[in-house]
Formats: C-alpha cells, sequence, structure tokens
C-alpha cells in the first residue's frame, strides 16, 4: 500500500533532519525532574521561602501572639475547603461587590490600581457573565460572557478618541468542557482570596466566631507582590469570610489591606455571595452596541454552517458557504459538494468527492485556484467535509463581482481522472471586502464595525 | 531510542494508558520510567523538528515536556484527547514559548550555527555514500515544502504523518479546533501534493 501524503512529508523531514537519540544522562535528568514535579506541592512558592525567613516567622508570631490554637488554625482550612466544595454543588451563582482594577482600563484613571465595582453570573451549565464598572457613576467598562457556544468580551470606548472594542470567540468544542466553568471560576476566586495569605498554618492569627453566619477572621503578611491586588510583598492583610453555618457557602468574602500611615484596615476587595437564585433571561444574551469594532475569532468555524449561494445539477449540490480575501486580494473560497441521493454515479468502495474551480472577475481578471483539485474525502464514508479553494487573481483586481465556476466530480482515487460527467456550477458573488492578513483561513480574525 | 525500540519499550511497560496516568498522580516511580520509556522519543522527535534541529534545546524542552505532564497530570482528561496528544500540546506550549523568546533575542542560538561542513562528516561517519545525499536531497524538498506551505499546514501534515493523530488530536495539540484542522489538512494535503509532483517532474 502507498505512503499518503502525510507519511510522505513526515519522512522527508526526519531524514532532511533526523532526531538524535536523546544522550542517556538526560534519561536521569528526566526522571529526577518528574520526581520533584511529582513531589512539588501546590503552591510553589513555599519552596522559595528562604528557611530562615519562615523560621523567623514562626518565631515573630509566637513572640506576639503566643502559641495560637492549633484548632483555630485547622478551622481556617476548614472553612476554605468546605468553601469550594460547596461551590462544587451549586446550580447557579451570583456574585457582587468591590475588586481592585488596574486603572489603565477603567475609564478617567490613570495607571494605578482602583476600586471598581463587579458583578458576576453563571450557572453549572457553563453559562457565565462578569460585568465591572466605575465605582463614580457606575460605568461599564468590561464585559465577558460565554454562553456555551462562544464568549464575548467587551470594552467600550474609553474617551472621545477611542474606539468600543468586542472580541468574539466562537469556541463551540468548549461547551463539550463547560459544565463545571462555574464552579471552576468560583472555586478560582476563592483560593485566590485565601492564597493571599498563603497558607492557614503560616497565619498570625485566625479565629472564628458562630453565629448567625460564622465568622472567620485570618490575618498574615502578603507573601507575593500582586499587581491585580496592588500588594507588596509583606504588607499586612486580613481576610473575613463569612459562611452560612448550614451549607458551608460562602456569603462574604472581604480582603483588607493595612494602611499603616491611618493605622486603619481598608477593604481591598469584598464578595459577596448568593447561590441558587435564578438568573434573568436577559443577562443570558449581549447585543454589541452600535459603533463597536467586532473582532472575531475562530470564525472560520462558522463557514460551514452557513449558505450564500446554492445550486443543484443532475448529480450535485454545490453550496458557496463563504467568500473571503486576504489583503492583496486572494480569494477564500468554502464550499461543499455532496452528490444527490437520486444521483446515478455509480461509487466504487475508494471514491472520492473532488472539485475543480476557476473564476474571473467583472474586469476580466481570471482568478487561479492554488490547487488543480480539492478533495472533499471518500464518499462512501462520512468524511465529505467542507474544503477552502484559494483563488489567486492573475493581476490587480478592481473588481466587484466574482463569477466561479465548480466543477464537482467523482474520481477512483484522489487525483485521478473524473469518472463522472462535467456538470459545472456558476456562482455569481461580490466580492468580499479585503481582511488585514495574510492568510484568513489561518489567522482566523475577522474585523466587523457594528 | 528508535521507534522500533520504543515499540519494544512500550510493550515492555505493559500497563494501560490509564495505569500509567494514575501511576503518575500517585506519584509512583515506576510510572515515570514508563513516561520516559514510552513517549520520549516521540516528545523529542516533534520539539527538535520544531526547532529546526537545535539539538541541545529540544532535549531541554522535551525533559520539561515530562516534568510539566507529571506536574499537571491531574488536568489530563483521556475523555477528551489521548495521552499522547496531550503530552504533544505541553511540549508544543514550550516549544512556542522557546521560539517566542528567540525572536525577543533576535540571535541564533549556538546550537544550531553548526557549519555545514560538520553536518557532511557527521553523515559521512555513518554511511559514506547514500546517507548524505539523501540527507541534502531531503532537506532541498524540505526547503521547497516550507516555501509553498505555511508552517502551521506543514505541521498539521507531519502531525498526522509521524504520529497519526486525527484532526481532533491535531487540534488539541496546536490550540484549534477540529474542523480548522480538517480544512488545513484539506488544503495543506493538495498543495503538497502538487509541491512533491512538480519536484518529480523536475528531476
Amino acid at each position: 500500500m502507498g505512503k499518503t501524503i502525510e507519511q510522505q512529508i513526515a519522512e522527508l523531514v526526519e531524514t532532511a533532519r533526523p532526531t538524535p537519540e536523546l544522550p542517556p544522562e538526560r534519561r536521569d535528568q528526566a526522571l529526577a525532574a518528574m520526581e520533584a514535579a511529582g513531589r512539588r506541592p501546590r503552591h510553589v512558592w513555599i519552596w522559595r521561602l528562604s528557611a530562615a525567613a519562615a523560621a523567623g516567622a514562626i518565631v515573630v508570631a509566637i513572640a506576639l501572639l503566643g502559641s495560637p490554637a492549633r484548632s483555630a488554625w485547622d478551622t481556617v482550612a476548614q472553612v476554605r475547603d468546605r468553601a469550594l466544595a460547596a461551590a462544587d454543588e451549586a446550580e447557579t451563582v451570583h456574585i457582587y461587590g468591590v475588586t481592585p482594577w488596574l486603572g489603565r482600563d477603567v475609564p478617567g484613571h490613570g495607571p494605578e490600581v482602583v476600586e471598581t465595582d463587579k458583578e458576576m453570573w453563571a450557572d453549572r451549565n457553563g453559562f457565565s457573565r462578569m460585568e465591572l464598572r466605575t465605582r463614580d457613576g457606575g460605568q461599564l467598562f468590561y464585559l465577558d460572557l460565554y454562553n456555551g457556544m462562544e464568549r464575548v468580551s467587551y470594552c467600550p470606548r474609553q474617551s472621545s478618541d477611542d474606539t468600543s472594542n468586542a472580541h468574539r470567540y466562537w469556541d463551540p468544542e468548549e461547551a463539550q468542557a463547560s459544565r463545571g466553568r462555574m464552579q471552576q471560576r468560583v472555586k478560582m476566586q476563592i483560593r485566590r482570596d485565601f492564597s493571599l495569605l498563603g497558607e492557614p498554618d503560616e497565619y498570625r492569627r485566625a479565629a472564628v466566631t458562630h453565629g448567625a453566619v460564622d465568622v472567620l477572621e485570618a490575618e498574615s503578611v502578603a507573601w507575593h507582590e500582586d499587581l491585580h491586588y496592588d500588594l507588596h510583598r509583606g504588607e499586612k492583610l486580613r481576610l473575613r469570610a463569612e459562611v452560612d453555618p448550614q451549607t458551608g457557602r460562602l456569603v462574604t468574602l472581604t480582603v483588607f489591606t493595612f494602611n499603616a500611615p491611618s493605622g486603619t484596615w481598608e477593604v481591598k476587595s469584598e464578595s459577596h455571595y448568593e447561590w441558587n437564585v435564578p438568573i434573568p433571561g436577559e443577562l443570558r444574551t449581549f447585543d454589541i452596541p452600535k459603533g463597536t469594532l467586532e473582532h472575531r475569532y475562530h470564525w472560520w468555524d462558522t463557514r460551514a454552517d452557513q449558505v450564500l449561494a446554492q445550486k443543484q445539477t443532475e448529480n450535485w449540490t454545490v453550496a458557496v458557504r463563504a467568500l473571503d480575501a486576504n489583503r492583496s486580494g486572494a480569494v477564500y473560497l468554502s464550499l461543499s459538494a455532496a452528490p444527490n441521493s437520486s444521483t446515478t454515479v455509480t461509487p466504487a468502495e475508494s471514491s472520492v468527492v473532488e472539485v475543480k474551480v476557476d473564476a474571473v472577475d467583472d474586469r476580466g481578471v481570471v482568478y487561479q485556484a492554488d490547487a488543480e483539485y480539492v478533495g472533499l474525502g471518500t464518499y462512501l464514508g462520512t468524511n465529505i467535509g467542507f474544503p477552502v479553494v484559494l483563488l489567486r487573481p492573475a493581476g490587480e483586481s478592481t473588481g466587484r463581482v466574482l463569477t466561479i465556476t465548480v466543477h464537482p466530480y467523482m474520481a477512483a482515487g484522489q487525483g485521478q481522472d473524473p469518472m463522472t460527467p462535467d456538470e459545472p456550477v456558476s456562482f455569481r458573488l461580490p466580492l468580499p471586502p479585503r481582511q488585514d492578513c495574510d492568510d484568513v483561513a489561518e489567522d482566523g480574525v475577522e474585523l466587523v464595525q457594528h | 531510542m528508535t521507534d522500533a525500540e520504543a515499540e519494544v519499550a512500550q510493550a515492555r511497560d505493559t500497563g494501560s494508558e490509564e495505569q500509567l496516568v494514575q501511576g503518575l498522580r500517585e506519584g509512583d516511580p515506576g510510572a515515570y520510567a514508563q513516561l520516559y520509556n514510552r513517549f520520549t522519543q516521540r516528545v523529542h522527535r516533534f520539539v527538535h523538528w520544531r526547532l529546526s534541529g537545535d539539538s541541545q534545546t529540544a532535549e531541554e524542552i522535551t525533559v520539561h515536556t515530562l516534568a510539566e505532564a507529571v506536574r499537571c497530570v491531574r488536568s489530563y482528561d483521556a475523555r477528551r484527547s489521548s495521552f499522547l496528544s496531550w503530552l504533544l500540546g505541553i511540549a508544543s506550549r514550550q516549544t512556542l514559548a522557546e521560539l517566542r523568546r528567540r525572536q525577543r533575542r533576535k540571535s541564533v542560538p549556538a546550537a544550531v550555527q553548526v557549519p555545514l561542513g560538520s553536518v557532511a562528516e557527521e553523515a559521512l561517519a555513518s554511511d559514506p555514500t547514500s546517507r548524505l545525499t539523501e540527507q541534502i536531497e531531503a532537506q532541498r524538498q524540505v526547503g521547497r515544502l516550507r516555501a509553498h506551505l505555511s508552517q502551521l499546514e506543514m505541521e498539521v501534515l507531519v502531525l498526522q504523518g509521524a504520529y497519526e493523530l486525527t484532526a481532533r488530536e491535531i487540534g488539541q495539540v496546536l490550540g484549534k479546533s477540529e474542523r480548522a484542522i480538517s480544512s488545513l489538512l484539506h488544503r495543506a494535503r493538495a498543495k503538497a501534493r502538487e509541491r512533491l509532483v512538480n519536484d518529480g517532474q523536475d528531476h
């Protein structure tokens, strides 16, 4: 059996530059690295703290506070772990509060970190919506929505010489994995806030008060710089968590930093949690406002689901799915060609469906396909996909309309002569605007002005 | 280790992929050795190719990929990808990071600044006649293919040809959707076939 084109190329590449064997010492090195990685604790930073600093912190803590009750430390970890576990079981969550944000993204602010209002809705089926607004005036400056098929983020204009931008990611495959996304995001937030203080057994003080809500308070010092929270290593921190004693779910989670000059604790971040509340329907969609420049990513995948034009012959149904042009005017034709159910053609088991394409614009400029024929896959299998035919203009094209002629046919094998009669199908379609990239299909970014 | 030897090693390490993953999650040293025996050569070949033959860095990234796989093995989901494509995905990201670092440095790593003479010596040392000719001819053909195909098109073809990955798995390695890869494969095959046919006619 002959080699496929892919196997031929893989062999060529390997022959051109053979992969040398790994030296034996790399095996030892790899095994040692794997063992170290397997041993590594979740919080890598622990190893980065010097032994002296750790010992010093313990001495200082004991000197200042005496030996704190071990049970309080345990309770901190228990509260965190129970909150994380409770998040796993929730159907929906609504979080609102205050969060720091880099000022350069916030209208009317410089680069310094500023307080902003945040609100987030999510359900366990993969939906999530987050909005950030200025504290002074409630102006929306960032929105992120994922509905299970696509993700949209929106940044409205911040000044008169600015543009509103939206970024749309078509990602239906992600939908398969999106169950549990809410849990991941919420747990990430909870972990993040707790981890600001480091590990519970390194807190300087921890206490739990039981009541209508259990209140946990813990103090520590920041163990790392955090740009988002505008934290500096060594800065004093306090975390206060209010927890539903029945379910273990968080009710509020607040992070404070200590303002040394004034001697007061100031709120850095505050999150209120509402669990299993219904999500208003209007929050599940977002219409990109007029005047916004939309950047579509992975938009190529939507091509297979749309039809610009469709025609039938005796044996074939040919559909143009999309026409796109790169910056030099080369046209990317997405099409499908399927044999009709009433076809008179008798295929062999190995028959393949292929197309040849030629095109000319209304100024007479001929467009040549970059491949003599394009395969759509085997006929008897289910592998008849939609191909992309790259059509390059023979000269500078100033035309507005492109006439495309598609010749679908069946062949006994890839690249072999047609075994069906020529049944050309012509389409007359407006030439698309040029995208600002060399390879439209590969770069996969489309700009749409709303 | 050649592919054939890797197959033998794989046969020797008879545990299933599921057992291997379980072993890695439990920190079993036997699982580390098994991971090395079964997958190192394929990861190394992939990285070596993507780094255009920078052997030293390829070795380092291969080692780093294995360690990273152990570190992240809890996130591996067998329902979403094969273990090999997951591993190649890690290698791909590591390689990409290295290539970006190089772009920032704007210099050619010393390891790939190999004088042509030494390539010839290396080839001649193992086979005085055919191997060097074959290698040079293959390099010419690959050079022509690279001029005709984009980097991504070459990658999808090699990943399918060398590793027999499906479009979905290639997508997982390269961070693209299955449909985008299917479309790329169609185009890449057609362009490569045309190039190879033209090469044949030139001779």
